[in-house]
Parts: C-alpha cells; structure tokens; sequence
C-alpha cells in the first residue's frame, strides 16, 4: 500500500502541475504579437503534464510490476519535458522575458523532481517480490 | 566473495528497519541543509552583485536633468530604464566647475520592445574620447575603438547568431558580450555617442521617436565626473551650482551614496537571513540531540546486546557514529539539491525580484558551498550521536540490561 | 561459605577460576552482597549447574564471569587471563571469542534477520576463526559452497531446529525461538566457556532436549559449560551441581 502510494502520488501531483504551470503563473510571454516559441513550449509541457498525470493516475490501480513501468514511462516523458523548452522547441531568447525567467526554470524543476520520484517509485517497486 | 553481514552494515539495517525514525532525522537534517546551502548562496549572490556594481559605478557624481534624479539612481541598481537628457551645452558649461578632475557625457534612450520576445533594453550613449567609467570594464572583453554604428552588449541582451542585434527595424552588429554583472547594466547596449542620432531617427521611422529631432545630436542624459582630489562630490556639486543660477534644478546623483544605500539594504537582508541561518541551526541541533538522546534510552538494550557479543565500546560507538552520518550526509545531499533545484534555475528571478544587485557565484564557489553543507549537515548528525555513545558507556552493560526489563 | 571443586590441581589453570569473588550493592542504604566470597573451579569439558532462588546472585555472578560486572573483591581469570586486568579490547575479545554468553535476557538485535544475528559475532574480529570450517558436525550437504560463515550458522540453526526462521526478524519469533537463536549465536565462535543463563527458560520439553543435548556435546568435546537454570530437566545433564543461597554458593 505504501509502495503504491508512493509509486503514484507523486505523478500524479507532478503531472497535475506541469500541466497546470505553464497555464498559470509560469505563462508564457504575453504581448507577442504573434505566437513564440515559448508559447508552443507552454503548450506542450502542458499536454505532457496530463500525460505524467494519467500515468500517475493508472498506477494507483495496478501491481507493483505496471507501476514499475509506469514509472519508467513517467521518467521518459519527464526528459520530454526537460527537452521540450530546452532543445526541441525553446523559450524566448530575452534573459528577463518571463517565459525565460519563470517558465523555464518551473518546468525544470518539476521535470528533475519528477524523475526523481519515479526513479525512487520504480526502485522501491522493484524491491518488492512478487 | 564473503556475502554475510558484518559490523558494517549494521548502522544501514539500523535505519532501514525504522522508516519513521530515519525519515523523521532526514527530514530535520534536509531543512538545515537547505537553509545553510540555500542561505549561504543567496547572502553570496548579493554580495557579488554588489561588489560587481560598485566595480561598475566609477563616478564620483552624475549630474542629470531637473526631477531625473531617481530615474537615474534606478538605472544604477535596478532594471529600470528609462530616458532623459538636457542638452550639450548645458554639459559642457557643468564640466567648467572648479575640482572636476575628469568629466564625461552618456546619453540614455530606453528602447521598446525591440524584435519579438524581447525586452526593454537601455541604449547607453558614451564618449570613447573622454570616458572613463564604460572604456575600463568594456576593456576586458573589446579592445579598440568603438566604430559609428557598432554596439557592445550587456550580458543579457540576446545577440543573434550571425552577431548582430535586432533595433528600431535595423541589424545592428555587435562586437563584443559583457560578462555578467548582476546590475540594470547587463539590459544595456553601449554605443558612440556620435550613433545617438541614428538611433533616434530609426526610432522615428518604425515606432514612436524617443525624442524630438531636433535634440538628437545635443541630447545628454548625465555628466558623469571624478572630482580631484581633496574635492568631495557635494563640494564639486555646489561650485556647478555657482556656475548659473538654473543650475541649482538640475539633479545631482552621488554614486557612492547610491551603492552605500544599497549596500545597507543589503546588510539588512543578509544580517536577518545569518541570523535565521543560526537560529534553524541552533533549534535543528536542539531537534537532532533530543531525537538521539531519547532513542538511546530505548536502545540502550540493543548497544549492551552488541558488548555482550564482544564489540569493543571503539566498535559500538562506530555504529552509532555510522548511523547518525548516514543520515547527516544523506539529508545534506538531498537539502543540497533542493536548494539547488529552488535556487539555481531561479537566479535570473530572484535578482529582478529582489531589485538589488544579484551575481549568481560561479560553479566552483558552488561546489564549494554544496560540499560545505553537506559536511556540517555530516558533523551535526555525528555530534548529536555523541550523546547516545555518552549515555550508553556510562554504567555497566549489565546493568543496563536490567534497567531495560 | 567456601567451596571448592574436589579436582582442583595447583599446577594446572583451570578454564575458569573464581577466587573469593564478592559484589556488593547497596539497597535502601544498606549495603549487601549479592555475591559473597564464591569460589570455583571450571575445567575444559566441564559442565557445572548452579541452581537457587532468584535474587540470589547467580546472575550476578555469572555476569561477573564475562566481566560485564565489576566485582567488589576477589577475581575470576578465564582461561589464564584475570578479567580485571583486561583492557577495553581485551575483555571484548575475551566476550567475543573464548566466552559464549546466552543471557537470561531477551538481546537478538532487533533490525538484523536471524542468520545475521547468528554470524555477526564472528565478523567482530575478522583476523581470528571467520570464515574457518565448521567443526566437526557436518550437515547434509544443503549448504556447501556458500559462505563458510553462512554453512556454519546455519548448521547451529538447524542443530537447534531453527533453520526454517534464518530469514525472519526477531520480533516475529516467539520467545522459545528467540532462546534457540541466542543459543546459537553464542555458539558461532567455537567458544572455550560457554556461560548459559536460564538457556531452558522458555523452551518446551522437546526444545530443551535438543538444547541440553548441545551443550552436553560441547562439553563432552572439550568446552566448560556453566550454566545457571531453574529447570529440574537441565539440571540431568550437568557433572556438578551447586546451590547459591543468599550470594553464597554450595554444593548441591
């Protein structure tokens, strides 16, 4: 009971705030004139956060073997995250724009948190004889 | 390979058979880890920023228009900027008064958004000719003259790849990046003066002018001067004031009272953050002692059973040693890596939050900081372990066995 | 009182020797001893019982014995070695190798599975007979090529019928269990002494039996047992009974 708790709580919380970050106080830039890249970024952390979410959400029914996985899926999706306003699809440039400022470091901290909770879900899971 | 246990791994069985215990010592260690990492990052990242802008403020006295005085004290410390000028001749005959050791004209225009997703960033127009407070910093990263047209950048403005900065509808090149400096300077672009006037007139064309055409080439937003020696600013200050009676509106900024100002507010913020730093300390090692202390009465039966085996009093201490390290080192790591997470990423935040100078310290310092947490987080779980070891080698271990019945 | 073992031979050090030992405590301000002036020879494959009401300072003395009480007089030298004369590591490895000590009291360590509980003693002091070859006994065979420590503890697991519990925690052994796995753990070193107090105390009759049997074979093998009990059943299995009454000690 507690492994289960501990293997999709965490998910769950995380995932919730990815998604709701980036809608929220870590907005994208606002007053572009059109779209940047910083909004597309938004808007994908916020798609992955309701994935992290359901995962998270699944795992609160399954044995300790599915949330192994589950939580493999979620440390994945949380290097999507950590890739997505970084590598794939960035943030603004300006250093003192808010998406920079604020966005960013929100959903990188979230994505390292998420990782590890997972990994630590995962380990604990793994422990466990079936 | 020998796979039984030993003495060694004891301490670890110790605190994996009691979660609620061991969580409940992480939990404490982690907190004090967090603040003395967290703490100790934040009182140092202001001291940088101040250091770095009292590096960079190397006037004696701005003399600036009539009711700019703020405007102009804002640009110094915080983010602000903003516009406005006298004209030339009024600077030229401010730079006659007695005790000016060096004078020197900078103009300033706060730019609109620039490209998309920028920001504001402060144009500073300087004189290569008479400067002296830009040229010694810039030198560091560009040598040579600043051409017509040329900008060196701040360290925050974002330069495009190909070198050049998106302005008023115009690529601008960019020859050299400044490092950080944790000051408004770090939104800035510096040009020759003699590009003023271009700026002003690509304003025109693609927004709202900064300012009427006709000042474009005699707008000076300040006239930055070092007063010769045995000359204080205030001194320098009055005898411009003689010079002519409309003198006395114009705005007198003195630097050096700008960053002492500053560095007061500072040592306030530093001085209560050490003393909550102390405090969570003294009360954690408070927390840590009575948490040992009351578990070495519960488990004064488990270190006698360990003498009764054969451990040495050297071995028995060891365990305990082991353990309450264990557990100091762990939570370290883990407030250092909170407080990294909650800081590190933060920076560029924090600073335009706290509307002081703010210099993130650079890797090593941080290193150095995270491996300091970590061993006093280390020392004050051992330290708290003492007082186990001293109520469990007091009296005989029989004796004990039998206050545990 | 005094009494001495008829065997006593001045030429030869016993295994063990209590000379004139005395303790005195305090109680309610007056001053009595729990043990008074015992004297006592143990030679290797020895077995002595020593019987008595309780709170008559039998644990005491043996206590005294393995030098976790310091006596108020007199001495006890344990194989050649006087107990008082030994330092910190001395008498731990005194305790550690040549004593084997089953205490009245319940002191498996509680975080550490049975097996553990069982070889930890023999990895105090890793230059000595870690790691040797069991002796003598030998099992079926269910053990060989693992961990020598490991085939050893868990012979004496099995000797005691125990094996079944080498993965479980104290706490959830009843306290019959618990006795055995004591038992065995004072067994892991091979020790010269072995000193039980009230090693039957919780055991059924087939448990005791086993038990008594045990240390009747590490006597017959070379040991000194000095065992102190209650029960009427493991006194049979002892060559000398004595009696300790009011801190003095007689034959029985």
């Amino acid at each position: 009971m507690k492994n289960k708790l501990i293997a999709s709580v965490p998910s769950i919380v995380i995932g919730a705030l990815i998604a709701i970050a980036p809608q929220t106080f870590a907005h994208a830039c606002t007053g572009h004139g059109m779209f940047g890249a910083c909004h597309w970024s938004q808007q994908t952390a916020t798609g992955i956060g309701v994935v992290i979410l359901a995962l998270g959400v699944i795992a609160l029914f399954s044995g300790p073997k599915t949330r192994m996985g589950l939580n493999i899926a979620v440390i994945a999706d949380c290097l999507l995250l950590l890739a997505v306003p970084t590598i794939l699809i960035g943030v603004c440039p300006g250093a003192m724009m808010h998406c920079r400022m604020v966005m960013l470091p929100t959903l990188i901290v979230l994505g390292v948190l998420g990782i590890a909770f997972a990994a630590t879900g995962a380990w604990l899971d793994s422990r466990t004889r079936a | 390979m020998d796979t039984h246990v030993t003495l060694r791994d004891l301490p670890l069985a110790n605190l994996a058979r009691k979660p609620l215990r061991t969580t409940a010592l992480l939990a404490v260690v982690t907190v004090l880890a967090v603040a003395l990492f967290g703490g100790t990052m934040l009182g140092m990242n202001l001291g940088n920023g101040m250091r770095s802008m009292e590096r960079r403020l190397g006037a004696d006295l701005m003399v600036v228009p009539q009711n700019s005085a703020n405007q102009a004290e804002a640009l110094l410390t915080g983010s602000n900027s903003s516009t406005f000028y006298f004209t030339r001749d009024i600077a030229r005959k401010v730079e006659r008064a007695d005790g000016i050791a060096q004078a020197t004209e900078q103009t300033y225009i706060s730019s609109l958004a620039a490209a998309c997703c920028e920001e504001k960033l402060q144009i500073i127009g300087y004189d290569p000719a008479t400067d002296f407070v830009i040229a010694p910093w810039v030198a560091s990263q560009f040598q040579g003259e600043l051409e017509d047209g040329q900008m060196v950048a701040g360290a925050n403005v974002n330069v495009s790849t190909d070198g050049t900065i998106e302005l008023y509808g115009r690529s601008w090149p960019v020859v050299a990046q400044l490092a950080n400096t944790g000051t408004g300077l770090d939104n800035s672009v510096f040009i020759n003066q003699r590009t003023v006037p271009d700026m002003v007139e690509a304003s025109a064309a693609v927004s709202k002018r900064v300012m009427p055409e006709e000042y474009a080439d005699k707008a000076v937003s300040t006239v930055m001067i070092k007063v010769k020696d045995g000359y204080d600013p205030q001194t320098v200050a009055t005898n411009i004031k003689r010079l002519d009676t409309r003198f006395a509106d114009l705005g007198y900024v003195y630097p050096g009272g700008v960053t002492a100002a500053t560095k007061t507010a500072l040592d306030a913020l530093t001085g209560y953050m050490a003393a909550f730093v102390a405090a969570l300390w003294a009360m954690g090692v408070i927390v840590l002692l009575a948490v040992f202390a009351a578990s070495a009465n519960e488990r004064k039966r488990e270190f006698a059973s360990l003498r009764i085996m054969g451990a040495t009093r050297g071995m028995v201490n060891g365990v305990i040693a082991k353990e309450a390290a264990a557990v100091g080192a762990a939570g370290g790591v883990i407030g250092v890596a909170l407080g990294a997470l909650g800081i590190l990423p933060f920076s560029a935040l924090i600073g335009s939050r706290l509307q002081l100078p703010y210099l993130q310290a650079g890797p090593w310092t941080v290193i150095g900081l995270a491996l300091l947490a970590i061993v006093c987080s280390t020392a004050v779980g051992v330290v708290s372990s003492f007082a186990v070891m001293g109520r469990i080698s007091r009296g005989d271990a029989d004796i004990i066995l039998k206050e545990g019945r | 009182m005094t009494v001495e073992t008829e065997k006593r031979d001045p030429d030869v050090t016993p295994l063990l020797r209590i000379n004139d030992l005395t303790r005195t405590f305090t109680r309610r301000g007056k001053p009595f001893d729990a043990v008074s002036h015992v004297s006592l020879d143990l030679d290797a494959g020895g077995f002595v019982a020593i019987v008595g009401r309780s709170g008559n300072g039998k644990s005491t003395l043996i206590n005294m014995v393995a030098g976790l009480v310091r006596p108020t007089g007199g001495s006890v030298a344990v194989d050649g070695a006087r107990v008082a004369d030994l330092d910190d590591r001395g008498l731990s490895l005194l305790r550690n190798r040549t004593i084997g000590f089953v205490t009245q009291e319940q002191t498996l360590l509680g975080n550490l599975p049975v097996l553990d509980n069982v070889i930890l003693p023999a990895t105090f002091f890793p230059d000595g007979k870690a790691g040797s070859e069991p002796s003598g006994e030998r099992g079926d065979g269910e053990w060989e090529g693992r961990d020598p420590l490991v085939d050893r503890a868990m012979l004496l697991l099995e000797r005691l019928g125990v094996d079944d519990l080498a993965g479980c925690l104290p706490r959830e052994l009843s306290g019959g269990e618990m006795r055995r796995v004591s038992i065995a753990r004072a067994l892991i070193n091979d020790p010269k002494l072995i000193i039980a107090d009230e090693p039957t105390g919780d055991l059924d009759a087939d448990s005791t039996t086993t038990v008594m049997r045990l240390l009747r074979e590490r006597a017959d093998s070379g040991a000194g047992v000095l065992m102190v009990t209650h029960d009427t059943d493991a006194i049979g299995y002892a060559d000398t009974v004595y009696r300790m009454d009011a801190g003095t000690l007689s034959r029985a």
